[in-house]
């Protein structure tokens, strides 16, 4: 099982000055050949940082690079790839509308004698690598046609195809459901058997637990320390990334037994779910577990007016309400913080004043004219609630970090003043710190009398955090309600799989 | 609308070409190809016999140049019995390559003989082999085209006009005790046309021979917008002031823009403005005394000339290779 | 002592300075008056009351377009059909005046008819879900095709009062400008001041982030098409004063200096960014090339590449700045 070989690759005393920003200072860093490596922190800590002046999209300010022992210059993505070292990054970037064995060799395909592109070749060695990983995928396929999850494991297989020696994965279980982050591990597994060192960052305690070997802090831009996965705990950690103890992020207050807001009735459409009954109270916070894919986000939709339904009912405070649009949603108090909150949540590329504003102009204006001091005011009333860490208000979203862009989203819907909040996967993404800010937060809007339905695949997130959980499996498949006190992850898990019901 | 009919039209021709020129080696694309082919061969059918049929391509349906002739074709068919004329052309004379996507097709579907005025040159007289080929008599107008395949050319000499209206120029500065010195410019249509580029020469040629103390300034193009011509005439009077006391316009639509800024700058008196062609903006501004003198071609003659000379043909008969249609140079005192 | 005393002076100057720089149409704002200042020091004609009046002029019609063209395009799309839109709504005045109608409804009518072509390519745009781009290349030759069957391919003569009005000047400015200049005013207002203006950004920012915030997004849509036609239609009616006359030819080719103009300003064309005051700042400079080099007695075909360089320098700056600046 312990496959570390010798040192592959060390970071000595690494530098990296941006204008008026030490990103990095004086850090240390290793990696051996058939380790997992785990590099933790909060966003901003220097991470990414740290991993591009590596790959060469940075230059470092000081500091020496050691790839097996020997000194390098890396001053280019290329230098880095001719080194053996890739990367894996979140958004993945892959060729969608070209086959798998295309990808593999992209930029260099074969060619047979007379100067054609030699598919067969091409296929034979691509299903080849996939087969060795053990990777169910033809090579043939369309990257398009591939799940997410198939999709980033043919890059992993890329990678490896082309003999990368470091392998960098960055937040790689961030789009998959359970069962394929199991997948993984077991490529990871293979990968570490030939030698590959690997470079794994997560948010995901529980992940980093499971996989790697050595764990290396970052904060503020320094090493905090180096630690044997062996001889840490998640508390110890955590505690050590954010430089305080954070307690159990997850113990909110509750507040149970107040007035049914929301009640769904029997609320069905084909293909995606079916007869999805549930009551919201004020105060309190209703989960739905199930795997990516299952059809849950496809139920909130619905609740919100994103998409349609065939039949069912969507009562509110007692009264039946027709919600065909999204704005039949807003109107009646319901919001949706989406899973995918950059292309769903956010106007990316406009201002954060402009998007805390976005769903309740209709509140600040007349006749189509928008009271500019009130839009100001509110935006900076609720940037300076949420704690957006910002410049300014004036500043565009796509410049701010995951979770100072999950409140601005949090922020429009406080601005519209919802009652009924939907969070699908509300911490993806996110660092602890911003974490324990959102559920902080979700603490306060249940004081207030407001509900919260919450989508998460994070066990300990959704156990932790809601007072009943109702499991959803394939198919939009209601398998079930449980009560707080009945809460266990093994029994969510087999209801999720169409195992068991409640 | 044309626009996309006649490209349609084109893709299904091309279709049709291909279909003959690979029938052997793609056998589910043939079929369909020999279907559009046939029907080009069906349209033609009945033009082959009875009456004379003349298509008339016209280098811009917005000109009233063209117009004109087109209606100086259909005057001579009026009086010919037996000769049928169709006029057709493209939108605006910038529209070269329009206009040879429309003589493509019209020589598809097999007219007895072509009345052409063509700005596209080189690329026309590639495609007049086709005609020459279908039997198809070609007779030119305006501009010559360097073609074997043409049987008579009727025109204005361009280049004569130019040398007209130079000296016209000249005439009414010395007439009117205006000194023959200062700056003159050119509004030119479009670059690249000969008709265009003969009207510039001999002006430019004539001017320099008989004003020396005049200088040309090199031709401004404008697309044979009229919006640009105003523009630019602006900009000449803002750029040279005084010294500006000329403006050749070499065709209507430099002569209406050109018209129009000179007088909105109340420079009538002070600028020697000399056209060519005569549509209605550019009579009223004549007479109105903007512009001093129009070059104007018999452009009815020209159309009535050319069907006649195309019925000739078809029947056998012998036509001369070349006429001057001529020009006319009109002053306000004239209309 | 002095400097002491001077120092939190130059303080605020920075900061001022700062502010500008960071101002997204700085870059443009710079490179207009390096134009400004190098053409009136080589040719001091360049800055006359006469020439600025001309440029103005020249480039109000243009200006015009390129303001509703600024929108379409901020919300990720293109309307290819504004040149065509010209021709009609300038077209349909021209011949209901023609047939004896009084002026002011015939023009009003021409922007009416105009405005709901635009209104027909929304709805095709987003209930048809055609991209902008085919929709609009389809409706620049359906709409010309209904100029040229309209007027035979003719020009139709107005009243000489019609065109009275594009030599009319108030305090020595064309009267044409103040027109454009108005269309620019409601233009900022839309943008700055109302939802739909707020709206525009937030679609071409992300069109399912916008539904999911509660944006009607075929209304907006809509909209957008309908205030460019708009644009078209009045600039149509200005280049019927202008030509005296309906053309059937008139505002071929002018989308693309309506584009180029809005991406000169800084506007982009994948969405969400672009300024009404960019896509004036952008119109004017591309018009000084043409305008200066013609007062320099540069060869036309010259001033042809200037401009085309001009739109990917212009591009390039700018990406390279923004880049450089974070």
């Amino acid at each position: 099982m312990e496959s570390m070989g010798k040192e592959f690759v060390r970071m000595e005393n690494i530098c990296k000055e941006f204008p008026g920003v030490k990103a990095l200072q004086d850090v240390n860093f290793s990696v051996c050949s058939g380790e997992v490596h785990a590099l933790v922190g909060e966003n901003g800590a220097g991470k990414s940082t740290l991993i591009k002046t590596l790959m060469g999209v940075h230059q470092r300010t000081s500091g020496e690079i050691y790839v097996e022992g020997k000194k390098v210059e890396i001053p280019n993505p290329i230098a880095a790839q001719e080194l053996g070292l890739a990367a894996v990054y979140q958004d993945v970037t892959i060729a969608k509308h070209l086959s798998v064995a295309e990808n593999f060799f992209l930029g260099r395909l074969l060619k047979n004698k007379i100067g054609l592109v030699d598919w067969d070749r091409m296929y034979h060695e691509t299903q080849a690598a996939l087969d060795e990983l053990n990777i169910k995928v033809d090579a043939r396929q369309l990257v398009h046609s591939l799940s997410a999850a198939q999709q980033e494991m043919v890059i992993i297989a890329k990678k490896f195809f082309q003999h990368s020696k470091l392998l960098i994965l960055d937040e790689p279980t961030a789009l998959l459901a359970n069962d394929e982050v199991n997948e993984l591990f077991k490529i990871i597994q293979t990968l570490k058997e030939r030698g590959t060192a690997i470079i794994y960052i997560s948010h995901r305690m529980e992940e980093i637990f499971k996989v790697c070997d050595n764990i290396t802090i970052l904060k503020d831009g320094h090493t905090v320390t180096t630690l044997k996965t062996s001889e840490t705990d998640e508390n110890d950690l955590v505690s050590k990334m954010v430089g305080r103890d954070v307690g159990d992020m997850y113990s909110i207050e509750h507040f149970p037994g107040g007035e049914v807001t929301l009640e769904v009735k029997d609320l069905c459409a084909e293909g995606r779910f079916e007869h999805v009954n549930m009551t919201v109270r004020k105060g309190e916070v209703v989960g739905i577990f199930g795997l990516v894919g299952s059809g849950r986000s496809e139920i909130v939709r619905a609740i919100f007016g994103a998409d349609p339904v065939d039949s069912g009912e969507i009562i509110l405070h007692g009264k039946k309400v027709d919600i065909h649009n999204p704005v039949d949603g807003i109107h009646n108090g319901i919001s949706l913080l989406p899973e995918d909150r950059k292309t769903q949540g956010l106007a990316l590329g406009s201002s954060i004043t402009n998007n805390i504003n976005l769903a309740s102009y209709d509140l600040i204006s007349k006749l189509g004219f928008i009271n500019v001091g009130t839009e100001k005011q509110k935006a900076q009333k609720y940037s300076d609630k949420l704690r957006v860490v910002t410049p300014s208000i004036a500043q565009k979203v796509i410049n701010l970090s995951g979770g100072n862009q999950q409140k601005v989203v949090i922020g429009k819907w406080l601005c519209r003043e919802s009652e009924i909040f939907i969070f699908d996967e509300p911490t993806v993404g996110i660092d602890v710190g911003a974490k324990s800010e959102i559920y902080k937060l979700m603490e306060e809007l249940l004081s207030q009398g407001k509900s919260v339905i919450m989508i998460s695949s994070y066990l300990p997130e959704i156990m932790g955090l809601a007072d009943r959980i109702m499991v959803i499996t394939d198919g939009g498949k209601v398998m079930g309600t449980l009560e707080r006190e009945e809460f266990n992850d093994e029994r969510l898990l087999r209801m999720a799989s169409g195992l068991e019901t409640a | 609308m044309k626009k996309f009919l006649a490209i349609a039209l084109t893709m299904s021709m091309i279709g049709a070409l291909a279909g003959c020129s690979s029938s052997s080696s793609s056998e589910a694309a043939a079929p369909a190809a020999d279907d559009s082919a046939a029907e080009v061969v069906e349209e033609a059918a009945p033009a082959a016999e009875g009456d004379i049929e003349i298509a008339v391509l016209i280098k811009g349906t917005d000109s009233a140049f063209w117009q004109n002739v087109g209606k100086g074709a259909e005057a001579y068919a009026a009086e010919t019995d037996g000769v049928n004329v169709t006029v057709q052309g493209p939108a605006s004379e910038a529209d070269i390559e329009d206009s040879l996507t429309l003589l493509e097709n019209v020589i598809l579907s097999g007219p007895d003989a072509i009345v052409l005025g063509s700005n596209a040159d080189a690329g026309a007289t590639a495609v007049l082999a086709d005609a020459a080929a279908a039997g198809i008599y070609v007779v030119t107008v305006d501009t010559a085209l360097p073609s074997e395949d043409v049987s008579s050319h009727l025109a204005t000499d361009n280049y004569a006009g130019g040398e007209l209206a130079a000296e016209a120029m000249v005439q009414y500065m010395s007439e009117n005790g205006i000194a023959l010195e200062g700056t003159v410019a050119i509004v030119a249509a479009v670059a690249g046309v000969q008709t265009i580029i003969d009207r510039d020469g001999g002006f430019i040629d004539k001017l320099a021979e008989i004003a020396p103390g005049m200088s040309c300034l090199d031709p401004i193009y404008v697309d044979n917008e009229i919006d640009t011509a105003m523009t630019t005439t602006e900009n000449l009077i803002t750029a040279h002031g005084s010294a500006l006391v000329g403006i050749y316009a070499d065709n209507n639509h430099t002569g209406d823009g050109v018209a129009r800024a000179v007088e909105q700058a109340g420079k009538q008196d002070a600028i020697t403005v000399v056209a060519f062609d005569d549509d209605e903006e550019e009579l009223i501004a004549l007479a109105n005394g903007v512009i001093k003198t129009l070059i104007i071609q018999d452009q009815h003659n020209m159309g009535y000339l050319g069907a006649e000379y195309a019925a000739k043909l078809v029947k056998g008969e012998s036509v001369e290779s070349y006429v001057d249609t001529g020009v006319q140079v009109t002053w306000a005192a004239d209309l | 002592m002095k400097t002491k005393t001077k120092t939190p002076n130059d303080g605020t100057q920075m900061s001022t300075f700062k502010r500008l720089r960071s101002m997204p149409e700085f870059n443009l704002v710079l490179i207009w008056l390096v134009f400004t200042i190098a053409l009136s020091v080589i040719n001091p004609t360049f800055i006359s009351a006469g020439n600025v009046t001309n440029l103005l002029r020249s480039t109000a019609i243009v200006g015009i377009l390129a303001i509703g063209m600024t929108f379409v395009i901020i919300t990720g799309g293109i309307d290819l059909s504004v040149g065509s839109t010209l021709a009609f709504s300038g077209m349909l005045a021209a011949i209901l005046m023609d047939g004896g109608m009084g002026v002011a409804p015939a023009i009003i009518i021409g922007v009416v008819a105009g405005t709901l072509v635009g209104v027909i390519q929304g709805l095709i745009i987003h209930y048809g879900n055609v991209p902008a781009f085919i929709a609009t290349l389809g409706g620049m030759a359906i709409i010309r095709g209904v100029v040229m069957l309209m007027s035979n391919a003719n020009k139709v003569l107005v009243p000489s009062s019609v065109g009275q009005f594009a030599v009319l000047k108030l305090f020595g400015i064309p009267a044409m400008v103040y027109v454009w200049l108005v269309i620019v005013v409601v233009g900022i207002v839309i943008a700055k001041y109302t939802i739909f203006g707020r709206n525009v950004y937030a679609i071409g920012s992300d069109q399912e982030a916008a539904r999911l915030s509660g944006i009607k997004i075929s209304k907006n849509i809509c909209y957008v098409y309908a205030f460019s036609a708009f644009c078209a239609s009045v600039a149509g009616i200005l280049m019927l004063t202008r030509l005296g006359s309906g053309t059937p030819t008139a505002g071929t080719s002018y989308e693309m200096d309506a584009v180029a103009a809005a991406v000169v300003g800084g506007a982009s064309l994948s969405g969400a960014v672009g300024s009404v005051f960019g896509t004036v700042i952008g119109t004017v400079i591309i018009a000084m090339i043409s305008n200066g080099g013609q007062l320099l007695g540069i060869n036309s075909f010259i001033l042809d590449i200037a401009v085309g360089a001009l739109i990917v320098i212009a591009v390039f700056i700018d990406k390279k700045s923004k880049k450089g600046g974070r």
